[in-house]
């Protein structure tokens, strides 16, 4: 039984699958077998499926699709729109499958488009990753050629049109209504909801926004059927992952594994464990802006609601070691940095608390910090919490935040006693090695 | 300014603030025929915006004043509102960068293994701070959040390639390969 | 309507609001920087955060942006809950971050809204120690200062520079904390409504430049409530006055918007914001002048020209009265010419003292026949004139030959607003509240029709779904056509070309498909078919919906209306007066002509000039020096708007009273008072004499017209007359914080002065009385603790955004309903010659207005003399754009640049009405005339002349 559906096509060496490659794996038969059903039960199936939102939220994407209006009364246009705009630090894994093997994503949004009644569809894709762009316009103009995409597709009165939209840069276009903005051409802030983008999206048309991991599971989940996809999660959540680790390990890398491998399993067995003479300090799960989690919660299970419950998000599933040998305060203050810089500036305590906790991180960093600056950095923290910022991209940083001054409060109280950072000297004698 | 400035300081103060430039720049056939072919990809014309000024600044490497001047004409959208477009990405450059663009990794994978000594490197290599060109124009160094790579870190990327699991030796070898290249596309 | 609970005190409301508008609306403080009452919400300060409780039992709550917040029946809410205080507290400190503190050298200190929500967070302790980002400020013209560091970010500079008033060339720049608010690069910003943004940005970003100039603190200004007189809107204004400090009389120092629900609400154009300050400019009339019988050695005066000195108030005032008494006693001719730039008070004494018979409207026939027009047309019960708040409500817009942008420009903004609503109806489909800008403007929604039929269609062509540059001709067969497709009866249908057939038949089904069409025009194409046609088509829509259609017809000049009021349609204008003069010629009795406040040679031909002014006498009321000034003999300093009190009645019907600021310097009064002083001083005791003699109040002359005039007998209860008191006190003019008012003076007097008396309204020349009378329309100061800046308004309104509490003294004529004669389109015009043009009027928001073209900052940008041609006539005549060009007109010729514009129709030449350099062209305007080109100046030569 089919069980790694995401990277049965990547092969060893750094080239893309082409479509005939694709094919004989069983390619492009799922976007034929939509063809043959109505886009209702699509979503439907899709839906039951139980498949998560790869993007961070986890949010149901079958579910997602039904909130667009459909019938005939409804806006005769509507946009599916994929997010490559992979920039959360330490994420790794929508590069992979857009480089390896493009024409799942295509496929994927063929049957996404077909069953939300979309006729045009973007990439939107960050413009750092040149390669991936142009596999991506080769793969569509393969799967036109063979007239999987274009007029009237295989005889049916269905067309799409996929378009690549290089972007220019900036985290905050990963937030799917600033990305639509980007779209636009306008300023990439993020938009007021409601009207949410599934009523009134890209140029207030009914509009879906889905990771390209996301879509990457829908050829096999519409081919293999729910009970198959179902049964690929090992714990609560549905479908197979991309799962990452970066950071001093042996083997750092991204593996197709159940939703619900545990952790440990992740980091020591695919990850081959610490370098030598490295402890695990601390991880985050899924990415920069997830809270830390501690060495006492490496056997739970990589599912959203299970990471959550634990007090930080599954997010994007790349989890980033943090050693023994790395200055917490160091790596948060790195974190804050990017998320700072990256903020669109549209609501005051992203746009003004973050490079203010820059500031404060900077000071305990060098030494210069004065106990006060703890609570302080948690009230900011506080302030940024989800619900008061106007966006997510706040609370986001907020986390690793938050989660540093639990967890590692010792190293930040080390800063201020000593007047200097305790890991320097293990740093620099460590990149000498 | 204030009330409680000198007028005439007010007035010189204004009068060296104004420096509007009225150079104009034209777009070339081949900036043209590739922004119009991006017209059909979108709902209208003011969408194309951004795509415009990537396009234009593949060909001329940064958009100067003037360069933007003449994608606001060309496409009908005025002036202002391209600025705030063209300043709010920051791929889009509205300041001369070198031929190759270095964007280095300090996002937290990349700092972890080390990036920050790799930039040090880097720029008493060249000579030069993030933001910066090297003298002979050949390279600018930009420091970019992740490139989605962390599994290799550190990395950076020059120009459109990719470079990972950098090491001094191997960041050397990228410099001087980048500067034969240069050397060797010079006329002398 | 839902009942809501807020720190546990319950609470009826509105629905539909949200809890930041439900909050101020209930008078409970509630911190708030990005939401504008006319702008509504986008949720980006985050400051106004309150705290939602889930139920009763809830302890711990949600927190939520009040102005994000839709309120829900049961809703219960905590405004001084900790943890909604600390995290405003938190905003407030994040704000201040990067803010300079610089309140002692601000201009905004004292009547700042950063400040206010400073102090009303209750944050006091700044824990920020890093450095602070700082900014290099732009050159934005003229009107607005800029200093960015100041800012916090709020995005309403843009929100209303852009997206409420469409202009194109300010932005948001960068992002993160580094994002500017400026110009791509430093130059003047061209939208119109610039000056909004001095209220609308809640800290000192953008200042007003001419206030800078002759800064104060707010509380240190003196102000009353006052209309502008730069247009016929009537915008309601709160002038601020102070003495300059060195012993001098007080000066006007800035203008800044009054509320007024109906008309202005929240926002002013910059010509009404700027245009004050020509009331202190260098060619202000403060004595009496007086013809000089010197010998002079030399003169710059011109032929005709006289030459004045100085006179004795006394002496002059007696000199006027002995020509009075001559002319009672059959000795003299005495003709009053009266203007609508002056108030129905003064051109009622004027009226009173030379009688109706030999009362002028200072007006040509073309435009005085106009402005009856409109008012028969105002009395049609088939349509109504819409307020501003009607006009953004419409569905439809027509705009018919009139360039409301320059001419009426607030109403301009509001029909931006009305573009709005096939969006808005789009939002409320999908249950999306219209405060929800961001949400509502981000939706798909095609604009709605907005047609602009006219000469000069560029103002709004950004929001129009149609714009049709024509002549004011074919502008009348075009409505002509329209209104014959609404009435179904089309055997009067004029013929026009089959484009413009196809665009009637559209424009006549968008209107009748529309629930709330607006048709708008007015008297600047100078062409009563115009006024006929829009009339027509807003009748034949009343008739097919039976009630009555929107119809705004926009008048040229702040009483245009009012004094419509004083005549009888045929009577009254200059034509007439110099007819008469001539035929009277061989009576031999000596003429004397009494001219209140107008420039005749902006309003007759020459010749019809030339016959009124070649008068024995030529007395003059007016403010600033002008070419009739020059002619006359005797001159009597009158006070501007802002140092008097009077009535004008605006272009939808609304008499206004305005009061004064402050009293004018040297021996400037209103011009009543000078003509009551002169009837009381002459010897002749007719009973109209008397009475304009013992007139003390300006209220008298107001309760005067009412009794006289039927349809203007609500004058008399515009507002409290001057025996008004409250607790028995009259109202202040100062602030309670007024500062130095002894000390001011001192340099004169070393004692305190006991503050003048105001013999007109219930108000003092001082602080005493009453602060606050926000209850009544007589404050301009408004205030409120804890609210010291503009946004303090929502105090004394009825709930945000809304009314004022209590009356705004304003009182709609009250008109005999009469119905119009139908009306059918003129059919073609008498043959041009080739070589002629058709002059059409053109209007600048800077320079067409008389007075505010003399204000220093507007003069300044203030057009050379130029015309517009099409690029056919341009052509044909080998005329380039630059190009001097002489327009030529058999009894006068103007030298003008060139023009040319695609828009401009063919066979016509615009010509800015009024321009400085132009002014006496206006007068033909429209008419014909030849164009020739003068030698094109080399770009050396010019070069050299700039030298
Ligand atoms: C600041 C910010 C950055 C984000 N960046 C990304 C991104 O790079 N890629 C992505 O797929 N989703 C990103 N998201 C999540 C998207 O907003 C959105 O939830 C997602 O694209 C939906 O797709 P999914 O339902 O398939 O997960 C980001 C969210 C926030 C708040
Ligand atoms: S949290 Fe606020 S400032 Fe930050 S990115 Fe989101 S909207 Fe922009
Ligand atoms: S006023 Fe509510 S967020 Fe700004």
């Amino acid at each position: 039984m089919l069980t790694n559906p995401l990277t049965k096509n990547i092969g060893p060496e750094n080239i893309a699958a082409d479509i005939e490659r694709y094919r004989e794996s069983g390619g492009y038969r799922g976007w034929s077998k939509a063809l043959e059903m109505a886009p209702g039960d699509i979503v439907k199936m899709v839906q039951d499926g139980g498949l998560r939102g790869r993007g961070g939220a986890g949010f149901n994407t079958g579910l997602k699709w039904s909130f667009v209006p459909r019938g005939a009364d409804s806006p005769s246009i509507k946009y599916l729109v994929c997010n490559a705009d992979e920039m959360e630090p330490g994420t790794f894994k929508d590069r992979l499958l857009m480089e390896r093997d493009p024409h799942l994503l295509i496929e994927g949004m063929a049957i996404a488009a077909y069953a939300i009644g979309a006729h045009t569809a973007y990439i939107f894709i960050r413009g750092e990753y040149h390669l991936a762009a142009e596999r991506l316009e080769q793969a569509i103009d393969e799967a036109r050629q063979e007239g999987l995409l274009g007029n009237s597709i295989r005889g049916t009165e269905f067309s799409l049109e996929i378009f690549v939209h290089r972007s220019a840069g900036n985290y905050i276009c990963g937030e799917e209504t600033a990305l639509l903005n980007a779209l636009e051409g306008k300023r990439a802030v993020p938009r007021a909801k409601p009207p949410f983008p599934q009523v009134s999206g890209l140029w207030g048309k009914p509009t879906v926004v889905n990771n390209v991991e996301t879509l990457c599971n829908i050829p096999n989940l519409i081919e293999h059927g729910i009970d198959w996809y179902r049964s690929l999660g090992r714990g609560e959540d549905a479908g197979s992952k991309l799962f990452g680790v970066s950071g001093r390990v042996k083997n750092p890398g991204t593996w197709e594994l159940p939703m619900g491998t545990p952790i440990r399993e992740i980091i020591e067995q695919h990850a081959g464990g610490m370098c030598d003479g490295y402890q695990l300090k601390g991880f985050l799960p899924g990415g920069g802006s997830t809270d830390f989690l501690g060495p006492d919660h490496l056997d739970l299970p990589m599912d959203y609601d299970v990471i959550g419950k634990a007090g930080s998000r599954m997010g994007t599933g790349t989890i980033i070691v943090l050693d023994d040998h790395t200055c917490p305060v160091g790596l948060v203050l790195n974190l804050t940095r990017f998320f700072a810089r990256e903020s669109c500036g549209w609501c005051t305590p992203c746009r003004d608390g973050l490079p203010w906790a820059v500031q404060i991180l900077e000071r305990l960093e060098n030494g210069e910090g004065v106990p006060e600056d703890l609570d302080l950095l948690r009230e900011q923290a506080r302030r940024m919490g989800p619900g008061n910022t106007f966006c997510a991209l706040a609370p986001g940083a907020a986390e690793p935040i938050q989660s540093a001054l639990k967890l590692f409060e010792q190293d930040f109280i080390d800063h201020v006693m000593h007047g200097c950072c305790p890991f320097e000297k293990v740093a620099e004698a460590s990149a000498a090695v | 300014m204030t009330s409680m400035i000198e007028p005439e300081v007010v007035e010189l103060m204004e009068r060296s603030n104004k420096h509007p430039s009225t150079a104009e720049a034209q777009l070339t056939e081949a900036e043209i025929e590739e922004i119009e072919r991006e017209f059909s990809r979108y709902e209208d014309k003011a969408s194309v915006g951004l795509e415009a000024l990537r396009i234009v600044q593949k060909h001329r490497g940064w958009i100067s004043d003037e360069t933007l001047r003449a994608v606001s004409n060309f496409l009908q959208i005025p002036v202002a509102q391209l600025e705030s477009v063209a300043t709010y990405f920051q791929l889009i450059f509205r300041q001369p960068v070198g031929k190759e663009v270095i964007l280095l990794c300090k996002s937290a994978s990349c700092w972890i293994m080390g990036c920050s000594r790799l930039q040090q490197k880097l720029q008493n290599k060249l000579q030069i701070a993030p933001g910066q060109t090297t003298a002979d124009g050949i390279f600018t160094l930009l420091e970019t959040p992740c490139l989605g790579d962390c599994d290799k870190a550190p990395v950076m990327m020059v120009g459109e390639e990719m470079h990972r699991n950098l090491t001094d030796e191997s960041i050397d070898k990228i410099i001087e390969n980048k500067k034969a290249h240069h050397a060797d596309q010079s006329p002398d | 309507m839902p009942n809501i609970t807020i720190d546990g005190e319950q609470y009826e409301i509105e629905d539909g609001q949200n809890l930041l508008n439900a909050c101020l609306s209930l008078g409970i403080n509630l911190p708030y920087f990005c939401w504008h009452p006319a702008m509504g919400s986008v949720g980006a300060c985050r400051q106004c955060a309150v705290i939602e409780y889930k139920d009763f039992e809830d302890q711990r709550g949600k927190l939520v942006m009040g102005c994000m917040t839709p309120i829900k029946d049961g809703g219960i809410y905590s405004v001084s809950a900790d943890s909604a205080r600390e995290f405003r507290g938190g905003v407030i400190e994040d704000l201040m971050t990067n803010h300079p503190h610089d309140c002692p050298v601000c201009e905004e200190g004292g009547e700042c809204h950063l400040q206010d929500m400073t102090e009303m967070s209750g944050h006091t302790l700044r824990r920020y120690r890093g450095t602070k980002r700082t900014h290099r400020n732009q050159y934005l013209g003229p009107f607005i200062n800029h200093e960015m560091n100041r800012c916090i970010a709020c995005y309403r500079c843009t929100r209303f520079y852009r997206e409420y008033a469409g202009g194109s060339d300010l932005a948001a720049l960068g992002r993160n904390n580094q994002v500017y608010f400026g110009r791509e690069q430093d130059g003047m910003l061209e939208s119109g409504f610039s000056g909004n943004l001095v209220e609308v940005c809640p800290t000192g970003v953008f200042t007003d430049k001419t206030f800078s100039e002759h800064f104060v603190r707010k509380w240190d200004l003196q102000t009353a409530p006052s209309i502008c007189e730069h247009c016929a809107v009537g915008c309601n204004t709160a002038p601020g006055a102070r003495e300059p400090g060195d012993g001098e009389d007080a000066i006007l120092r800035r203008v800044t918007n009054l509320f007024n629900h109906d008309i202005n609400g929240y926002f002013l154009c910059d010509r009404g914001r700027f245009g004050y300050d020509y009331v202190n400019s260098e060619a202000r009339i403060k004595n009496v002048l007086a013809t000089r019988t010197l010998e002079l050695i030399e003169t710059t005066a011109g032929e005709n020209e006289k030459i004045h000195g100085d006179m004795a108030p006394r002496d002059a005032l007696q000199q006027f009265a002995d020509t009075i008494t001559a002319a009672r006693r059959g000795r003299r001719r005495l003709i009053g010419i009266g203007s609508p730039r002056s108030s129905l008070e003064n051109n009622f004494a004027l009226r009173q003292l030379v009688g109706a018979e030999h009362y002028y409207a200072g007006l040509n026939a073309r435009d005085l026949q106009l402005l009856h027009l409109v008012d028969r047309i105002q009395r049609d019960p088939r349509l109504y004139s819409p307020t501003t708040p009607q006009i953004e409500n419409a569905d439809a817009v027509l705009v018919l030959g009139e360039e409301i942008e320059q001419t009426a420009p607030r109403i301009a903004l509001a029909v931006r607003q009305a573009a709005r609503n096939r969006q808005k109806q789009h939002a409320q489909q999908l249950k999306i509240p219209l405060w929800q800008d961001a949400s509502v403007r981000q939706l798909d929604g095609s604009p709605s029709p907005i047609l602009l039929v006219g000469v000069d269609t560029a103002g709004l062509c950004d929001i129009a779904s149609e714009h049709l540059p024509c002549t004011a001709e074919q502008t009348a067969m075009f409505a002509a056509a329209i209104a014959c497709r609404l009435s179904g009866d089309d055997s009067g249908s004029p013929d026009l070309p089959e484009g413009l057939l196809e665009l009637a038949d559209n424009a006549a089904q968008i209107l009748a498909g529309a629930e709330r069409p607006l048709i708008i025009s007015g008297c600047g194409n100078r062409d009563k078919a115009t006024l006929h046609g829009a009339a027509a088509i807003a009748t034949a829509l009343g008739e097919r919906t039976e009630s009555p259609c929107a119809l705004y017809l926009a008048c040229p000049e702040v009483n245009s209306l009012g004094i419509a009021q004083l005549f009888e349609p045929g009577t009254g204008d200059l034509e007439q007066l110099a007819q008469s003069l001539e035929s009277g010629e061989d009576t031999g009795m000596p003429v004397s002509v009494v001219i209140l406040e107008n420039d005749l040679y902006r309003r007759a031909d020459a010749e019809t000039v030339e016959q009124i002014l070649a008068a024995d006498e030529v007395i003059l009321l007016d403010s600033l020096l002008n070419q009739t000034a020059r002619r006359a003999d005797l001159i009597f300093p009158a006070a501007a708007t802002a140092e008097s009190q009077g009535s004008y009645i605006n272009s939808n019907g609304t008499a206004q009273r305005f009061y004064a600021v402050y009293e004018g310097t040297g021996f400037i009064q209103e011009s009543w008072r000078w003509l009551s002083d002169a009837a009381g001083l002459c010897g002749a005791k007719a009973p109209s004499l008397t009475a304009l003699a013992s007139w003390r109040h300006s209220t008298d002359l107001s309760a005067a017209i009412a009794c006289e005039f039927s349809q203007m007998a609500s004058l008399a209860d515009l507002g409290p007359d001057e025996d008004y008191r409250i607790d028995g006190l009259k109202v202040a003019r100062q602030t309670h914080r007024y500062s130095g008012r002894t000390a001011i003076h001192a340099k004169a007097h070393v004692a305190e002065q006991p503050p003048h008396a105001d013999p007109d309204a219930p108000m003092a020349f001082s602080m005493e009385g009453i602060q606050n009378a926000g209850e009544t329309p007589l404050v301009a100061n408004i205030w409120s603790p804890g609210w010291n800046s503009n946004q303090s308004i929502h105090k004394f309104q009825q709930e945000v955004g809304g009314p004022r509490r209590h009356a705004d003294g304003t009182a709609r004529l009250l008109r005999e309903p009469q119905a119009m004669p139908s009306w059918r389109a003129p059919t073609g015009s008498a043959p041009r010659s080739p070589a002629e043009l058709e002059l059409v009027p053109l209007y600048c928001l800077y320079g067409s207005d008389e007075l505010s073209a003399r204000a220093k900052a507007i003069a300044s940008v203030i057009d050379e003399p130029y015309a517009v041609l099409s690029e056919h006539d341009a052509s044909e005549r080998a005329i380039a754009a630059g190009d001097s060009v002489e327009i030529e007109l058999p009894e006068a010729h103007f030298l003008v640049r060139a023009r040319i514009s695609t828009d401009q129709p063919r066979g016509t030449l615009g010509v800015p009405y009024g321009l400085p350099g132009l002014e006496e062209l206006a007068a033909y305007l429209p008419g014909r005339a030849t164009l020739s080109r003068l030698a094109r100046i080399s770009s050396t030569e010019s070069g050299g002349t700039a030298q």
